[in-house]
Protein backbone atom coordinates (compact mmCIF):
# COMPACT_ATOMS: atom_id res chain seq x y z
CA UNK A 1 0.00 0.00 0.00
CA UNK A 2 1.32 2.91 -1.17
CA UNK A 3 1.31 6.24 1.16
CA UNK A 4 -0.66 8.83 0.29
CA UNK A 5 1.25 11.93 -0.80
CA UNK A 6 0.87 15.27 0.88
CA UNK A 7 -1.42 17.12 -1.81
CA UNK A 8 -4.02 14.07 -1.84
CA UNK A 9 -4.25 14.16 2.01
CA UNK A 10 -4.33 17.67 2.01
CA UNK A 11 -7.64 17.35 -0.68
CA UNK A 12 -9.21 14.63 1.63
CA UNK A 13 -8.65 17.07 4.86
CA UNK A 14 -10.80 19.41 2.88
CA UNK A 15 -13.79 17.65 1.33
CA UNK A 16 -14.38 16.19 4.97
CA UNK A 17 -14.85 20.00 6.84
CA UNK A 18 -17.25 22.07 4.09
CA UNK A 19 -19.70 23.20 5.93
CA UNK A 20 -18.11 25.58 8.28
CA UNK A 21 -16.09 26.86 5.42
CA UNK A 22 -18.87 27.68 3.50
CA UNK A 23 -21.22 29.39 6.69
CA UNK A 24 -18.13 31.22 7.19
CA UNK A 25 -17.92 32.44 3.91
CA UNK A 26 -20.99 33.62 3.74
CA UNK A 27 -20.75 35.95 7.10
CA UNK A 28 -17.18 37.19 5.94
CA UNK A 29 -16.18 37.59 2.43
CA UNK A 30 -13.60 35.92 1.33
CA UNK A 31 -12.86 33.70 4.17
CA UNK A 32 -12.84 30.51 2.33
CA UNK A 33 -10.19 31.83 0.05
CA UNK A 34 -8.02 32.86 3.44
CA UNK A 35 -8.58 29.69 4.72
CA UNK A 36 -7.52 27.83 2.03
CA UNK A 37 -3.87 29.74 1.86
CA UNK A 38 -5.29 32.32 -0.67
CA UNK A 39 -4.85 34.96 1.97
CA UNK A 40 -3.80 38.10 -0.02
CA UNK A 41 -6.91 37.14 -2.70
CA UNK A 42 -9.27 36.85 0.13
CA UNK A 43 -8.46 40.23 2.12
CA UNK A 44 -8.58 41.64 -0.97
CA UNK A 45 -12.63 40.44 -1.27
CA UNK A 46 -13.55 40.94 2.40
CA UNK A 47 -11.90 44.72 1.57
CA UNK A 48 -13.65 45.59 -1.76
CA UNK A 49 -17.38 43.42 -0.67
CA UNK A 50 -17.52 45.44 2.85
CA UNK A 51 -16.48 48.57 1.27
CA UNK A 52 -18.67 48.16 -1.30
CA UNK A 53 -21.61 47.31 0.97
CA UNK A 54 -21.03 50.32 3.67
CA UNK A 55 -20.92 52.63 1.01
CA UNK A 56 -24.18 51.44 -0.64
CA UNK A 57 -25.44 52.14 3.39
CA UNK A 58 -23.72 55.46 3.58
CA UNK A 59 -26.05 55.97 0.79
CA UNK A 60 -29.35 55.13 3.09
CA UNK A 61 -29.66 51.71 1.24
CA UNK A 62 -30.94 48.89 3.08
CA UNK A 63 -31.43 45.18 2.75
CA UNK A 64 -35.42 45.20 3.40
CA UNK A 65 -37.41 42.39 3.80
CA UNK A 66 -39.91 40.89 1.14
CA UNK A 67 -43.54 40.49 1.33
CA UNK A 68 -43.28 36.35 0.45
CA UNK A 69 -47.28 35.77 0.54
CA UNK A 70 -48.04 35.38 -3.21
CA UNK A 71 -51.77 36.58 -2.58
CA UNK A 72 -51.18 40.17 -0.49
CA UNK A 73 -50.57 42.86 -3.08
CA UNK A 74 -47.76 43.68 -2.11
CA UNK A 75 -45.79 40.41 -3.16
CA UNK A 76 -43.24 41.01 -5.97
CA UNK A 77 -41.04 38.36 -7.47
CA UNK A 78 -38.18 41.22 -8.28
CA UNK A 79 -38.06 42.55 -4.83
CA UNK A 80 -37.67 38.66 -3.82
CA UNK A 81 -34.88 38.25 -6.44
CA UNK A 82 -33.48 41.39 -4.70
CA UNK A 83 -33.46 40.40 -1.28
CA UNK A 84 -31.89 36.78 -1.94
CA UNK A 85 -28.81 38.46 -3.86
CA UNK A 86 -28.58 41.14 -0.84
CA UNK A 87 -28.04 38.53 1.66
CA UNK A 88 -25.34 36.84 -0.11
CA UNK A 89 -23.52 38.92 2.22
CA UNK A 90 -24.32 37.24 4.89
CA UNK A 91 -22.95 39.41 7.60
CA UNK A 92 -23.45 43.21 6.82
CA UNK A 93 -26.81 42.02 5.32
CA UNK A 94 -27.70 40.61 8.79
CA UNK A 95 -26.73 43.86 9.95
CA UNK A 96 -28.54 45.77 7.71
CA UNK A 97 -31.74 43.85 8.09
CA UNK A 98 -31.97 44.32 11.68
CA UNK A 99 -34.15 47.64 11.76
CA UNK A 100 -36.97 46.03 9.79
CA UNK A 101 -36.64 42.96 12.36
CA UNK A 102 -36.23 44.82 15.15
CA UNK A 103 -37.46 47.97 14.11
CA UNK A 104 -35.52 51.86 13.76
CA UNK A 105 -33.67 51.32 17.85
CA UNK A 106 -32.19 48.19 15.93
CA UNK A 107 -30.40 50.37 13.24
CA UNK A 108 -26.61 49.70 13.44
CA UNK A 109 -26.10 50.49 10.34
CA UNK A 110 -27.93 54.19 8.72
CA UNK A 111 -31.58 53.74 8.00
CA UNK A 112 -33.73 55.85 5.96
CA UNK A 113 -35.57 53.94 3.49
CA UNK A 114 -37.00 57.51 2.14
CA UNK A 115 -33.64 59.25 1.61
CA UNK A 116 -32.79 60.51 -2.04
CA UNK A 117 -30.04 58.11 -2.90
CA UNK A 118 -31.37 54.51 -0.97
CA UNK A 119 -32.49 52.93 -4.20
CA UNK A 120 -28.42 53.66 -5.47
CA UNK A 121 -27.23 52.33 -2.06
CA UNK A 122 -29.70 49.32 -2.43
CA UNK A 123 -27.68 48.32 -5.65
CA UNK A 124 -24.56 48.91 -4.26
CA UNK A 125 -25.63 45.63 -1.30
CA UNK A 126 -26.95 44.42 -4.50
CA UNK A 127 -23.92 44.74 -6.06
CA UNK A 128 -21.94 43.17 -2.96
CA UNK A 129 -24.13 40.49 -1.90
CA UNK A 130 -24.04 39.17 -5.91
CA UNK A 131 -20.37 39.24 -6.15
CA UNK A 132 -20.02 37.34 -2.85
CA UNK A 133 -22.12 34.51 -4.50
CA UNK A 134 -19.49 34.10 -7.02
CA UNK A 135 -16.61 33.87 -4.31
CA UNK A 136 -18.57 31.65 -3.12
CA UNK A 137 -19.24 29.37 -5.90
CA UNK A 138 -14.95 30.24 -6.37
CA UNK A 139 -14.38 28.93 -3.03
CA UNK A 140 -16.69 25.55 -3.32
CA UNK A 141 -15.39 24.87 -6.98
CA UNK A 142 -11.82 25.62 -6.22
CA UNK A 143 -11.45 23.85 -2.93
CA UNK A 144 -14.19 21.87 -1.74
CA UNK A 145 -16.18 20.26 -4.66
CA UNK A 146 -15.94 16.69 -6.24
CA UNK A 147 -14.16 18.25 -9.12
CA UNK A 148 -11.92 20.24 -7.04
CA UNK A 149 -8.58 20.21 -8.65
CA UNK A 150 -6.27 18.20 -5.91
CA UNK A 151 -3.11 20.80 -6.95
CA UNK A 152 -4.68 23.90 -6.36
CA UNK A 153 -2.74 24.09 -2.46
CA UNK A 154 -1.67 26.72 -1.20
CA UNK A 155 1.36 27.65 -1.51
CA UNK A 156 2.78 27.70 2.41
CA UNK A 157 1.00 24.43 2.18
CA UNK A 158 3.49 23.46 -0.74
CA UNK A 159 7.00 24.40 1.31
CA UNK A 160 5.79 21.46 3.25
CA UNK A 161 5.45 18.84 0.60
CA UNK B 1 -26.39 67.52 -12.45
CA UNK B 2 -25.36 66.45 -9.12
CA UNK B 3 -27.56 62.99 -10.02
CA UNK B 4 -25.01 62.41 -12.74
CA UNK B 5 -22.02 62.87 -10.42
CA UNK B 6 -23.13 60.37 -8.36
CA UNK B 7 -24.45 57.66 -10.90
CA UNK B 8 -21.08 57.92 -13.17
CA UNK B 9 -18.77 57.24 -10.43
CA UNK B 10 -21.26 54.68 -9.05
CA UNK B 11 -21.12 53.08 -12.83
CA UNK B 12 -17.47 52.97 -13.00
CA UNK B 13 -16.97 51.70 -9.47
CA UNK B 14 -19.28 49.29 -9.29
CA UNK B 15 -18.12 47.53 -12.89
CA UNK B 16 -14.49 47.68 -11.50
CA UNK B 17 -15.90 45.47 -8.57
CA UNK B 18 -17.82 43.26 -10.38
CA UNK B 19 -14.96 42.41 -13.08
CA UNK B 20 -12.51 41.92 -10.57
CA UNK B 21 -14.24 40.08 -7.86
CA UNK B 22 -15.55 37.92 -10.78
CA UNK B 23 -11.72 37.33 -12.11
CA UNK B 24 -10.19 37.02 -9.04
CA UNK B 25 -12.58 34.36 -7.93
CA UNK B 26 -12.98 32.25 -11.07
CA UNK B 27 -9.35 32.81 -11.94
CA UNK B 28 -7.48 31.10 -9.22
CA UNK B 29 -4.48 29.75 -11.86
CA UNK B 30 -3.83 32.92 -13.09
CA UNK B 31 -0.74 34.69 -12.22
CA UNK B 32 -0.88 38.78 -11.58
CA UNK B 33 -0.29 39.89 -15.16
CA UNK B 34 -2.61 37.80 -16.40
CA UNK B 35 -5.44 38.62 -13.92
CA UNK B 36 -4.97 42.26 -14.92
CA UNK B 37 -5.22 41.56 -18.73
CA UNK B 38 -8.57 39.27 -17.97
CA UNK B 39 -9.97 41.95 -15.68
CA UNK B 40 -9.73 44.73 -18.03
CA UNK B 41 -10.94 42.57 -20.93
CA UNK B 42 -14.39 42.13 -18.74
CA UNK B 43 -14.57 45.85 -17.70
CA UNK B 44 -14.08 46.86 -21.65
CA UNK B 45 -16.64 44.40 -22.37
CA UNK B 46 -19.12 45.15 -19.78
CA UNK B 47 -19.02 49.02 -20.35
CA UNK B 48 -19.48 48.09 -23.93
CA UNK B 49 -22.57 46.49 -23.47
CA UNK B 50 -24.02 49.30 -20.96
CA UNK B 51 -23.26 51.83 -23.63
CA UNK B 52 -24.97 50.05 -26.10
CA UNK B 53 -28.51 49.81 -23.80
CA UNK B 54 -27.83 53.19 -23.07
CA UNK B 55 -28.18 53.89 -26.79
CA UNK B 56 -31.52 51.53 -26.92
CA UNK B 57 -33.18 53.41 -23.95
CA UNK B 58 -32.34 56.84 -25.61
CA UNK B 59 -34.18 55.44 -28.73
CA UNK B 60 -36.97 54.13 -26.79
CA UNK B 61 -37.12 57.64 -25.04
CA UNK B 62 -37.65 59.14 -28.75
CA UNK B 63 -40.78 56.71 -29.17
Amino acid sequence: MSTPTYKTRSYARKKKSAFWPMLLSWLIPGYGFMRNGFVGRGIFFFVILQVTFLLGAWLRGTVLVPEFNFRSPGFNLVNILTFMTQMFNGGLGLLSMLPELTGPSGAVLPYEESATWADLGAFYLLVSGGMNYFVMIGTWDNFYSEDADPLVVPAREEKHA
Amino acid sequence: MMSGLIFLPSLIFLSLVVCSVYTMAVEVHADGKKLVRSMLYRFMRLLGVLAALAVVVFFFSLI
